[in-house]
C-alpha cells in the first residue's frame, strides 16, 4: 500500500528494487556504470541518462504534467483570484456548483474550492518535499557510513535499520501527531516524524552500494593519497550511489504526500485552518454523494500528482539502469 | 558412417537495438561418432550460439539458416516438440556456469531423475532416482544416494558440474555438447572435471563437442579441432596437424600468444594487435585482415572460404593457407 | 526445518518485549490524559493532583510500565479512562471485525497479485501486460482514503440508479440480521466486499508488478535454461522450475508490506464506519485514553512480528537453502 507508507516507496514499487534474496533471480540496480574519477566521466553519464529518460515519452509527459501541478499549486491566489481561507468577496453563495466564476465551485460556507485546493496541494507538496529531502540525506548518510565502514558500525547501524522498518508508520504518526492537534506547527512535527520513518529503504540500498564500492581500486588510492574517511564518502562513494538516490527521492515525495493526506484526511495532520489535499477530501466524503465538486477535485489532483510522480521515478530508474523487463511506456 | 553431427553453412543473427548482430556467419563443423570435436575461440566468436542453434535453445528473435543434420535427419525446421525428444536425450549438453545452472529449490537426485523420466515415460519415481544415484557414483560423487537427497547449494562447485554432468548422460546421449565447461572453476578442480568428461565419453561412446577458449585443454583432449574467428571457421583439422602445422594466422597468433613449457624461453610472447570485431559491422571479407600479419589487398576484397589444403588433412579459410607451410611454428 | 521455526520463534518473544517498552514510552511522552481536566477551569488543582494520584500517573515510569506488563502477561490490559470497560475486551471486540477485513484482503491480494504478475511475464509485452502495468501505476498512486470513499460513492450511486440495496456502504455488519449462519455469513460478507477491494486493488497493484519482474527473471535463470536443455515440456518447465522460484521473493514483500496493509485497513475502516482498530485507535488518540493506546499499539506490533514469523516459515519452506539458518 502506497499512502501511509513512505517507508516503502520502492519495494511495493513497480519494478522491484529490493533484490529477491533467493530463487534465482537477481534484479538489481547497480551502481552507475562510469565511476566518478576525475569529474571527466560524469559528464557524458548524465548525458547517457538524460538520453535514455527522455527515450520514454510517458516518464517526459509525467514531468511536464507535475510541473504544471506544481506551479498551479504555488501560484496560490493569483491563479483563481479567491482566498482559500475565507468566503468569497462577491459572497455568490454557498455550496455552488462549478462555474466560470468558481471553476471547482464553491463549499458549504462559501470558499472557493479551486483556492482551496490550490492551497491543500501548495501544503502537501511541501510537506512531501521536506520529506523527500530530509529521509533521503540520512539514508544516503547512514547506508553510506554503514558500507563504507563494515564491521561493528555497520552491523549496528543495521540493527538500528531493521527496528524501524517495523515501526507501525501510520500507528505512530497518529500517536505523535495527536499531541500537536490543534497547533499549526504540527506540519513540521510531521516533517520530522515521517521522515525519520522513511530513511531506511535508501539506507539499505546505499549500503548495498557502499560495500561494493569500498574494494574498488579508486578507493585504495584515494586512501593512499590520504584523503579522509569523510573525504572519500562524501566525494567518491556517494556520487556514485546517485542514481539510486534520485530515484527513491522521487518516490518518496509520492510516498510522502500520501502519508500526510492520509493524516490530515483523519484530522491529525495539517490543521483547520489550513488544509491540506487530505483534510479537504476528508470533509468532502460526507458530500461526495451529493455536491462532489467537494471531494473529487482535491482527490483527482492527489491522484495525478502522485502518478506522475511515480511514472517519473520509473523513468528515472530505468534511466540510471536500464533493463529488459521493463515494459516500455 | 555418417556423422553424428553435421552442420553446414549456419547462419545466425539477433536483432537488436544497435542494430542486426551476425554472430554465426556461414559456419561448418561435423562430428564423427565417438570422437571429440574442440571448438576454440575467444568470446564472441560463435561457438556456443553455433551449439545452441543445435539444441534448438537459441531464443525467439534468433534467425537461423543453414541446415543442422544429427545423423542425417535435418534439426532446422523440425518442430518443438520433435526437437525435445532429442534435447537431453540423444542430445545433451552442460554449460558453463555450475553455480546457476541447478535449480535450488529441487534436490540433485530430482533434476537428474526428472532427466531420465522425460526420455523414458512411464519410469517410476524410485527407479529414476536409483538411476541418479548411479550416475552420480559414475561421475565420481561420493555417497551417491544420500547427495542425491541434498540441493545444489550444499555441494561445491566442481560437484554441481559433476552432478551436470550425470544429468547429461542420463540417457546414453549420443553427442556431449560441452559449453566451457570449465571456465568458471578453479584449475585445479578443472582437470578434475575432464576426467570425468574422459571417463563418461569412454563409458557412454557419446561423441563430445569441447567448446572452450583454453588451447591447452583442447590438445588434451580433443581429436579434431575448429577454430572459429568473428562467426566463421578460421581452421578445422586434427588436433596434432592443426597445433603442430596451423593453415591460419589466427591459429598461429592464438599459439605464437600461449607460453609454452618445452621452449628454451627468453622467447617473447607474441599477442595478437587489435581488438575483436564487431559483430553488427563485421570487417568486410576476411573479417580477421585487420589484425594478420600476413594481409594483402586480396583479403579485404574476396572472403576466403573453408577449404581443403591440398596435402594436408586440415582445411583453412585463408588466402594464402598453402604459404603457411613456410612460417615456423612458435 | 521445526529448529528453524523455533529459533525464529525465539526471537520473536524478545522483539515483542521490546515493543512493549518501546510503545509504553511513546505513549507515555506524547500524551497527557489529564489534558482535558487541566484545560477545565472548574475543576481544581487538588482535584487533577487527586485524580493523577488516581490513575497512578505520580509514579516513576518504569515502576508504571512493570505494572503495566506484568498485567499485560496475564492478559489484562487495563480499562478504558472513557468508559471503565476493560481494555482486553474493546480489543477483542476490534480484532475479530479487523481481521476478518486483513484476512481476505491478504489472501485475495497475494492469490491475485502472483497471479496476474505470472501472467502479465509469461505474456511480456502483450495487451494484457501494458494494461495491468498501467493499471498498477494508477492503483499504486492512489491514496487509500480516496479510493475507499470513491468505491462508497460508486456503491451508493449504483443503490441509487437500481433502487437496490446492492452495496453495503456503513458498518461491518447489519445488527438486526438474525438467523442461520448462512444469512449472518452472507451478510457480514456483503458488507465486506467494497472494502476489502479498496484494499485490494491497492495491494495487488504493488505486488503484481513486483512478481512480474520476478517472474521474468527466473524465466531468464541458467537453471531454466538447462530444463529446456534436458528436454522438458514447456509446462513442466513453467510449473517445476520457475513458479517456486519465483514466489520466493514476495513472500519477503508480502511480510514488509503487511504493516502497511493494516494501515490501509485502519483507514478504510474508518471511511466505511466500521467498528473495528481503525475506529478504536482514533477514538482511544482523541478521548486520550491511554490504556487503549497502548494495548492497541502492542497488539498491532504483535501482530506483525507473527506475521512476519509466518512469512519466514513459508520462505524456509520454499526455500531449501535458509533452512539451515
Amino acid at each position: 500500500m502506497a499512502d501511509p507508507g513512505p517507508v516503502h516507496p520502492t519495494p511495493g514499487g513497480l519494478t522491484p528494487a529490493l533484490p529477491p534474496p533467493a530463487g534465482g533471480p537477481g534484479p538489481s540496480s547497480g551502481p552507475a556504470e562510469e565511476l566518478v574519477e576525475f569529474g571527466v566521466a560524469v559528464r557524458s553519464q548524465w548525458r547517457l541518462v538524460l538520453g535514455r529518460f527522455l527515450r520514454h515519452r510517458l516518464a517526459v509527459a509525467s514531468l511536464v504534467v507535475l510541473f504544471l501541478l506544481v506551479v498551479i499549486a504555488f501560484l496560490g491566489e493569483t491563479l483563481s483570484g479567491y482566498d482559500y481561507g475565507r468566503p468569497s468577496a462577491d459572497a455568490t453563495g454557498s455550496s455552488l456548483a462549478p462555474s466560470t466564476d468558481h471553476w471547482f465551485g464553491t463549499d458549504a460556507i462559501g470558499i472557493d474550492v479551486f483556492a482551496q485546493v490550490q492551497r491543500g496541494a501548495q501544503r502537501s507538496i511541501e510537506v512531501a518535499l521536506l520529506v523527500a529531502l530530509f529521509s533521503t540525506s540520512l539514508g544516503a548518510l547512514v547506508g553510506s557510513v554503514a558500507g563504507y565502514y563494515r564491521g561493528f558500525i555497520d552491523a549496528a547501524l543495521m540493527r538500528v535499520t531493521d527496528l524501524f522498518l517495523t515501526i507501525p508508520t501510520l500507528a505512530v504518526l497518529l500517536v505523535v501527531a495527536n499531541r500537536y492537534r490543534g497547533s499549526q506547527a504540527n506540519w513540521l512535527v510531521l516533517v520530522f516524524v515521517i521522515s525519520g520513518l522513511a530513511w531506511m529503504p535508501l539506507a539499505r540500498l546505499v549500503r548495498g552500494v557502499a560495500l561494493s564500492l569500498r574494494e574498488r581500486e579508486f578507493v585504495e588510492a584515494a586512501r593512499a593519497v590520504g584523503a579522509s574517511d569523510a573525504r572519500i564518502i562524501f566525494r567518491h562513494i556517494l556520487p556514485n550511489c546517485l542514481g539510486p538516490i534520485i530515484v527513491n527521492g522521487t518516490l518518496v515525495v509520492a510516498g510522502a504526500i500520501l502519508t500526510e493526506t492520509a493524516l490530515s484526511y483523519l484530522g491529525f495532520g495539517i490543521q483547520p485552518p489550513d488544509v491540506s489535499l487530505g483534510s479537504l477530501i476528508g470533509s468532502g466524503v460526507p458530500a461526495a454523494n451529493t455536491r462532489w465538486w467537494l471531494f473529487y477535485p482535491p482527490g483527482m489532483f492527489l491522484l495525478l500528482f502522485c502518478l506522475a510522480v511515480n511514472f517519473v521515478g520509473d523513468g528515472l530508474r530505468d534511466a540510471f539502469d536500464p533493463q529488459q523487463s521493463r515494459v516500455r511506456a | 558412417m555418417s556423422p553424428v553431427l553435421e552442420v553446414r553453412d549456419l547462419n545466425v543473427s539477433f536483432n537488436t537495438p544497435d542494430g542486426v548482430v551476425q554472430a554465426v556467419r556461414g559456419v561448418a563443423f561435423s562430428v564423427e561418432e565417438g570422437e571429440v570435436l574442440g571448438i576454440v575461440g575467444e568470446s564472441g566468436s560463435g561457438k556456443s550460439v553455433s551449439v545452441l542453434a543445435a539444441m534448438g535453445l537459441l531464443p525467439r528473435s534468433a534467425r537461423v539458416t543453414g541446415s543442422i543434420r544429427y545423423r542425417g535427419q535435418e534439426l532446422l525446421g523440425l518442430t518443438e516438440a520433435e526437437l525435445r525428444s532429442l534435447r537431453g536425450g540423444k542430445m545433451a549438453m552442460i554449460f558453463q556456469d555450475p553455480m546457476t545452472s541447478l535449480n535450488p529449490v529441487l534436490t540433485v537426485g530430482f533434476q537428474i531423475a526428472e532427466a531420465v523420466e522425460t526420455h523414458r515415460p512411464g519410469t517410476k519415481r524410485d527407479a529414476a532416482l536409483a538411476k541418479a544415484a548411479e550416475l552420480l557414483d559414475l561421475v565420481g560423487i561420493p555417497n551417491a544416494r544420500e547427495r542425491g537427497r541434498q540441493y545444489p547449494h550444499e555441494y561445491s562447485g566442481g560437484m554441481r558440474q559433476r552432478a551436470m554432468i550425470a544429468m547429461a548422460i542420463a540417457n546414453d546421449p549420443d553427442i556431449l555438447i560441452a559449453d566451457e565447461p570449465t571456465t568458471a572453476l578453479d584449475v585445479t578442480v578443472q582437470a578434475q572435471i575432464l576426467e570425468v568428461l574422459e571417463t563418461v565419453q569412454e563409458a557412454t561412446h557419446s561423441a563430445m563437442v569441447l567448446i572452450t577458449h583454453d588451447l591447452g585443454m583442447v590438445a588434451g583432449v580433443a581429436d579434431r579441432v575448429s577454430v572459429m574467428y568473428a562467426g566463421r571457421v578460421a581452421e578445422t583439422g586434427s588436433v596434432f596437424d592443426v597445433f603442430a602445422h596451423p593453415r591460419h594466422p589466427y591459429t598461429l597468433g592464438l599459439l605464437g600468444s600461449l607460453p609454452r613449457l618445452d621452449q628454451a624461453g627468453g622467447e617473447q610472447l607474441v599477442p595478437i594487435t587489435g581488438s575483436p570485431p564487431s559483430l553488427v559491422h563485421p570487417p568486410p571479407a576476411c573479417a580477421f585482415h585487420p589484425r594478420c600479419r600476413f594481409a594483402q589487398p586480396v583479403c579485404s576484397q574476396e572472403t576466403p572460404l573453408l577449404r581443403p589444403i591440398e596435402g594436408t588433412a586440415q582445411r583453412s579459410a585463408c588466402h594464402f593457407a598453402e604459404d603457411m607451410e613456410a612460417v615456423p611454428t612458435p | 526445518m521445526a529448529g528453524f521455526i523455533l529459533r525464529r520463534l525465539a526471537i520473536s518473544i524478545p522483539l515483542i518485549a521490546l515493543a512493549s517498552f518501546l510503545v509504553f514510552v511513546l505513549v507515555a511522552v506524547s500524551g497527557d490524559p489529564l489534558g482535558e481536566l487541566r484545560s477545565n477551569p472548574s475543576i481544581t488543582e487538588a482535584q487533577i493532583e487527586a485524580r493523577r494520584h488516581e490513575l497512578g500517573l505520580d509514579r516513576p515510569l518504569m515502576t508504571r510500565y512493570v505494572d503495566w506488563a506484568t498485567g499485560v502477561v496475564t492478559g489484562d490490559f487495563g480499562r478504558s479512562a472513557k468508559d471503565n470497560e476493560p481494555v482486553v475486551d474493546k480489543l477483542g471486540r476490534a480484532i475479530t471485525v479487523t481481521l476478518r477485513l486483513l484476512g481476505g484482503a491478504l489472501s485475495l491480494a497475494v492469490l491475485l497479485g502472483v497471479a496476474i504478475g505470472v501472467a502479465a511475464a509469461l505474456k511480456q509485452y502483450s495487451k494484457f501486460d501494458y494494461a495491468s502495468t498501467f493499471f498498477a501505476f494508477v492503483f499504486f498512486s492512489m491514496p487509500v482514503f480516496w479510493l475507499a470513499a470513491v468505491l462508497k460513492d460508486a456503491g451508493i450511486r449504483i443503490n441509487q440508479l437500481i433502487d437496490f440495496r446492492l452495496f453495503f456502504t456503513i458498518g461491518e455488519k447489519d445488527p438486526t440480521v438474525v438467523g442461520g449462519f448462512l444469512t449472518v455469513f452472507g451478510d457480514r460478507v456483503g458488507h465486506m466486499i467494497l472494502p476489502v477491494l479498496t484494499l485490494i486493488l491497492i495491494q495487488v497493484a504493488g505486488w503484481s508488478r513486483y512478481q512480474r519482474a520476478t517472474m521474468l527473471d527466473v524465466l531468464s535463470a541458467d537453471y531454466v535454461r538447462t530444463a529446456r536443455a534436458k528436454g522438458l515440456s514447456p509446462g513442466k518447465v513453467i510449473l517445476r522450475h520457475t513458479l517456486r522460484n519465483a514466489l520466493i521473493p514476495i513472500v519477503t514483500l508480502v511480510a514488509i508490506d503487511f504493516g502497511l496493509l493494516m494501515s490501509g485497513a485502519v483507514i478504510t475502516e474508518t471511511v466505511f464506519a466500521w467498528n473495528g482498530m481503525g475506529r478504536l485507535l482514533v477514538r482511544g488518540l482523541l478521548d486520550r485514553d491511554t490504556n487503549v493506546v497502548q494495548a492497541w499499539l502492542l497488539v498491532s506490533a504483535a501482530m506483525v512480528v507473527l506475521f512476519n514469523l509466518l512469512a519466514d516459515v513459508a520462505y524456509g519452506y520454499l526455500d531449501p537453502r535458509i533452512r539451515r539458518g
